[in-house]
């Protein structure tokens, strides 16, 4: 769903910039205590997914079947698990399958959702005339199909061919999340395409690939990152879905979701095995779309 | 020989108490007279992949197919056998001939009258190689059936064979229509109007992922000896809705959306356990238990001294009792405790040997580790892979075995790596003998027809490897009918396969049953183990 | 007179449907439509292995290659193949699952219902929600106005399937209020449909606000208000309706939203419908059954964003005018 809220907000033309042939100034602000806390958090998480030893010396594989499901203690803060290991461990060290594969799958949506945004921008420009719009009417809409089409449902689809397991999920949601970044990369690539200063450049007799790649591309690769920084939380939330559905990860990883799944059966006696990795789910989403928030808004200051 | 003379009489006597027999084990027969009519829910935990019974090889589809499928001979909560579809036989005295008097008047569902050519021709469809059906161990000394008139049946071996009897009372061998068998290209695995059998229930609709459900079958009569009651069934109407979640299946019948569940997960038994308006009930357990097959001819476990190392390297009691809280029993050896072949002289003598394990895998070279900690030799890390086939994981036994990898990896650095497959890989692994470690249990049966399953070498899984298969002893109980001789080689079996650690016993497991106290004549058939079909429910509703 | 020079200044010829432009809708909706099923088609093609295999899943039961072929044409050239399967989706025919063992459209008619009630209830209270969450912050102090963003923010942060976990452990396993799964009766649609509406109705929420705050920019509110209209009448009766317009072209990405959110909804809840059988069909690699599934899902948007897409153009008065 955020996907799509941001989505609509590409759709509304003030909220990225218009290309411009000038240097950005920089300007000073106060940062907003949400965000402060929002970046703490993020920091923490990136140090728990490279060293998660410093947050926890417990081997969250280490099954202590006489310890199982114990309450939240002094000894063990999250409590444990039917297998008797240590949650608050577990959920430390699952931080990084969350986070790196949905990085990852982001990463592969921004660079394949590029590739085809661009080719889809210029080979609209390129045809002429009526069954010119059409294309590029269509290549919108298709755009559109795929990035309203559920991306758990995507997703399984890969996986049907393809298998459960960490890298092809990552896959799977990156492929789901293409056509978000291929829109707005079209999208770019018509404005910018159309620009003064890219007429001008033509008509001195840039190539068009120099015109690609010293003007458009720049312009249009602005808008990525923030999308990206914005996305990666929706990310994060399909990953986990897909591995509480049993296709990510497979058990013992300490992946979020998948501790979420493990917990159903013994909820009725143990309720913080559902609980607690779903907090630091909502709260590292949270913080991330507050951080990626942030960022569009410093860059929308920049160039205004 | 006389044994098998005194067989048969026994079998007619009990044909003559069958209308006052008391039934199978755990029955509430104190609640007032059984009600005709009405329909009942169950909520199971597995939907069958095949409800043909000569083909099937899930333990819980069988329950549900019991209902519309028959066996020649029943089997009592005693171990002793009762009349069905024969009303009695005799058993020459050199074992070679079982002449088999049928019922008379019996029907299939579809019409068919059911007689002695109806049931040759499943002994010899079920016999026939070509066929692949799972009943194929037991006729291995079947050497074909004559039929001498309508009702009657002779049925030849080629030797004796102390388990026969046993076979015949198996769901595996039970007759269905000779129309059902004709049709080409059509395993029946499908639960349509193809199916049909003498039972008493019909198939009336079937959702697949959902539920199916039967209705009564108004001119049944041929209850077996154990059953409660005789004529049709009390129910009207039966289904069995499929709910693979254990909260789901016990938060369905605390909330009254059906009536009776299999698989009462150990953390809900409070709930039903001597609580006013519930019943709860548990089975049986004298098939074998749950176990890992070890593939000996698959590095590393090829190595005894690793398999060894494995069986001894985790602490079974404690996990066995954290997992299922006190409800079953760890197992030592393969055949249950309620079996009159349970090895008592196992219990204790292995396992939980922490330091002897590691000094084995030092010992085979697996001296090196890794950075996580697991063994390695020559740069290769000791794993064994477990290969579970996802339609038979049940009663949560796949968070067992991560309990076990768990403790193995920190114990003796060994990496079992459990991983869920599809039955058609396994399929494919049987074929190509590359399965390495195959968790299961058998429905039960004659301990000669299961070892001859997992040891022998016409069995599953050391099909042409009779360098490793125990088909001399398990020969040898097969041909003997003298208890104290059979248990002599079923001991040494069970010895052999848990010594060289082909063969890990892990517990053994019983079938859980619980219900509303409307629901009564809950039973568990002693050839399966599991809860029996429909026949006997009743419900005051 | 202001008024009346508004009026007439705005309101179009009568029967003037902007009909190119209905027409370009349909045909680019089509066209979508077509695109995805060749797509489809194609990518089981391109699929490295043979088609009967990949088709046959992991099924081996005597006459499954001899049906597969029968089916699928694979007798046939690739183009044949094509234009058979063609035919066959637009006669209704999605196929047989080779794994259950009959036609994909009874696999799916059995339980879409379950789903379809799902997820337009869900639907619909989300939207309902989003509404009032929306209006309620409007022109309100700093303080309410951030309140609801982080209240919206949460509801689009929050896994679905934590959410039904915690209900189901609040509602169902302490107060026994709800039961735990299934599909019998109106109780057991509440968590479900909570679990699914919250996302939707956080997203919608934000769209919806942003649209009413640019719509009471807008001089037509200036003039209402000049007529002396109350405040709240303003809002519901003047700026919703213009302030929803918009919102209409985002309709089809919230089925897709609430079909995905179905998937994982209805495994935490238990209950029947197109996520189970998809899920099942996923780990159990009924491809027949993946596709028609991917096929209605493709058809469901395009249908409903279609139909939309014309309602808007037909009813956004500034759009009736462009011919």
């Amino acid at each position: 769903m955020t996907d799509l809220l941001e989505k609509t907000r590409a759709d509304a033309a003030p909220a990225f910039p218009t290309p411009v042939a000038s240097p950005p100034r920089k300007r000073r602000r106060r940062v907003a205590p949400s965000v402060a806390v929002a970046g703490v958090f993020v920091v923490l998480l990136l140090v728990a997914v490279a060293v998660p030893q410093l947050f926890t010396a417990v081997d969250p594989y280490r099954a202590v079947p006489t310890e199982g499901l114990k309450a939240p203690s002094a000894e063990h803060w999250f409590g444990t698990d039917r297998l008797g290991r240590d949650i608050f461990a577990r959920v430390v060290h699952g931080a990084r399958y969350s986070i790196l594969i949905g990085l990852a799958a982001t990463a592969i949506a921004v660079v394949a959702g590029s590739i085809f945004g661009l080719v889809a921008g210029l080979s609209g420009r390129l045809i002429p005339g009526r069954f010119g719009l059409l294309v590029d009417e269509t290549f919108g809409r298709l755009f559109d199909v795929i990035s309203s089409f559920p991306a758990v449902l995507l997703a399984m689809v890969v996986v049907t061919f393809a298998g459960p397991g960490v890298q092809n999920i990552a896959v799977a949601i990156g492929i789901a999340s293409i056509p978000m970044y291929g829109r707005v990369v079209r999208s770019q690539t018509l404005l910018v395409t159309r620009a003064d200063f890219v007429t001008h450049a033509a008509v001195y007799g840039r190539t068009r690939r120099r015109i690609v790649a010293e003007h458009v591309l720049p312009n249009v690769l602005v808008a990525i990152p923030v999308l990206a920084a914005i996305d990666v939380g929706a990310s994060i939330l399909a990953v986990s879905g897909l591995s509480f559905l049993g296709l990510g990860p497979q058990a013992p990883i300490p992946e979020w979701g998948v501790m979420l799944a493990e917990s159903r059966d013994v909820l009725r006696i143990a309720w913080w095995g559902g609980v607690f990795p779903g907090l630091f789910i909502t709260a590292s989403v949270i913080a991330l779309t507050v951080l990626g928030r942030a960022l569009q808004r410093h860059i929308d200051g920049r160039s205004s | 020989m006389k044994n098998q003379f005194r067989i048969a009489i026994v079998a007619a006597a009990t044909f003559a108490l069958t209308a006052c027999a008391g039934g199978t084990a755990a029955t509430n027969t104190d609640d007032g007279d059984p009600v005709t009519g009405g329909s009942l829910t169950w909520g199971v935990s597995v939907e069958p992949v095949c409800y043909n019974p000569q083909r099937s090889g899930q333990q819980n589809s069988f329950p549900i197919i019991r209902n519309f499928a028959e066996s020649l001979v029943g089997k009592d909560a005693d171990g002793e056998y009762t009349p069905w579809l024969a009303d009695s036989w005799e058993i020459s005295d050199d074992g070679l001939t079982y002449d088999l008097k049928l019922r008379e008047g019996v029907t299939f569902t579809d019409g068919t009258v059911f007689d002695a050519e109806a049931v040759k021709t499943n002994l010899d469809f079920v016999a026939d190689p070509a066929n692949a059906t799972a009943a194929g161990t037991g006729l291995t000394n079947f050497a074909g059936a004559t039929v001498v008139d309508a009702n009657t049946i002779e049925l030849k071996l080629e030797t004796p064979d102390a388990a026969f009897l046993d076979t015949l009372a198996s769901i595996t061998t039970a007759i269905l229509s000779p129309a059902s068998l004709a049709l080409e290209g059509n395993d029946l695995c499908a639960a349509n109007a193809d199916l049909v059998g003498t039972g008493p229930f019909i198939l009336s609709d079937y959702q697949a992922g959902q539920e199916i459900s039967f209705v009564a079958n108004e001119d049944y009569d041929s209850a077996p000896g154990y059953a409660a009651h005789t004529g049709r069934a009390y129910l009207d109407e039966v289904t069995y809705r499929f709910l693979p979640e254990a909260t789901v299946r016990t938060g369905a019948l605390s909330s009254n959306q059906v009536d009776i569940i299999e698989g009462v997960q150990v953390t809900d038994t409070a709930l039903f356990d001597d609580q006013p308006g519930y019943v709860y009930e548990t089975g049986p357990s004298t098939g074998t238990a749950f176990s890992l097959n070890i593939n000996t001819r698959i590095a590393p476990a090829d190595d005894v001294r690793v398999r060894q190392a494995l069986r001894d390297g985790f602490d079974l009691d404690a996990l066995v009792e954290n997992q299922y809280l006190g409800t079953v029993q760890r197992a030592f050896s393969s055949i249950g405790p309620d079996s009159p072949f349970f090895d008592a002289d196992l219990v204790d003598s292995w396992g939980d040997d922490v330091d002897g394990a590691n000094e084995l895998l030092d010992e085979a070279g697996w001296t090196d580790r890794d950075g996580e900690g697991f063994r390695t030799k020559d740069g290769e890390r000791l794993t064994i892979v477990v290969g579970y086939p996802e339609p038979y994981i049940r009663d949560q036994r796949d968070v067992l075995l991560q309990g076990v990898q768990a403790q193995l990896k920190e114990n003796i650095g060994l990496n079992l790596d459990v991983q869920s497959i599809t039955s058609a890989q396994f399929t494919d692994e049987l074929a190509k003998a590359t399965w390495s470690v195959y968790p299961n249990t058998l429905p039960t049966s004659d301990p000669s027809i299961l070892f001859r399953s997992i040891f022998g070498s016409e069995g599953f899984l050391y099909a042409k490897a009779p360098e490793f298969a125990l088909d001399d002893l398990i020969a040898q109980s097969r041909a003997t009918s003298v208890a104290s001789e059979r248990k002599a080689a079923f001991d040494e079996i069970q010895q052999t396969v848990v010594d060289d650690a082909r063969y890990i016993p892990l517990y053994h497991p019983v079938y859980t049953v619980a219900s509303t106290d409307l629901v009564h004549g809950i039973s568990f058939e002693p050839t399966l183990n599991s809860p029996s079909s429909s026949y006997d429910l009743w419900t005051s509703k | 007179m202001a008024i009346a020079l508004q009026q007439t200044s705005t309101r179009p010829k009568t029967g003037v449907l902007p009909w190119r432009r209905i027409l370009t809708r349909l045909a680019s909706g089509a066209l979508v439509l077509w695109a995805a099923v060749t797509i489809a088609f194609f990518t089981l093609q391109a699929i490295p292995g043979d088609i009967a295999d990949i088709l046959a899943g992991e099924q081996t039961y005597p006459g499954l290659k001899e049906a597969i072929s029968a089916e699928w044409g694979l007798d046939r050239s690739v183009f044949e193949q094509y234009l058979a399967f063609l035919g066959r989706l637009l006669s209704g025919d999605l196929g047989t699952s080779y794994v259950q063992r009959q036609p994909v459209a009874d696999v799916l008619a059995a339980q879409v219902w379950s789903t379809v009630e799902l997820a337009v209830v869900a639907g619909i209270v989300g939207a309902v929600l989003a509404v009032v969450l929306a209006v309620v912050s409007i022109g309100r102090s700093r303080v309410v106005r951030s309140a609801m963003s982080t209240l919206e923010l949460v509801f689009t942060s929050v896994p679905t399937f934590w959410v039904g976990i915690l209900l189901l452990m609040v509602f169902s396993f302490q107060w026994r209020l709800f039961p735990v799964a299934g599909a019998n009766g109106w109780q057991s649609l509440v968590l479900p449909v909570v679990t699914l509406a919250l996302p939707t109705a956080g997203f919608l929420a934000q769209v919806i606000r942003e649209s009413m705050e640019r719509t009471l920019t807008e001089p037509f509110i200036v003039t209402v208000r000049a007529r002396g209209v109350a405040e709240s009448l303003v809002l519901l009766r003047h700026a919703l309706g213009h302030a929803l317009l918009p919102v209409m072209t985002l309709v089809g990405g919230v089925i897709g939203g609430l079909l995905g959110g179905a998937v994982i909804t209805e495994t935490v809840f238990g209950r029947p419908g197109i996520g189970t059988i998809t899920l099942g069909a996923v780990t159990g690699k009924d491809i027949p059954v993946v596709m028609a599934v991917v096929l209605f899902a493709a058809l469901i948007y395009v249908v409903v964003s279609t139909v939309l897409d014309i309602l808007y153009t037909i009813v956004d008065p500034r759009l009736r005018a462009q011919r």
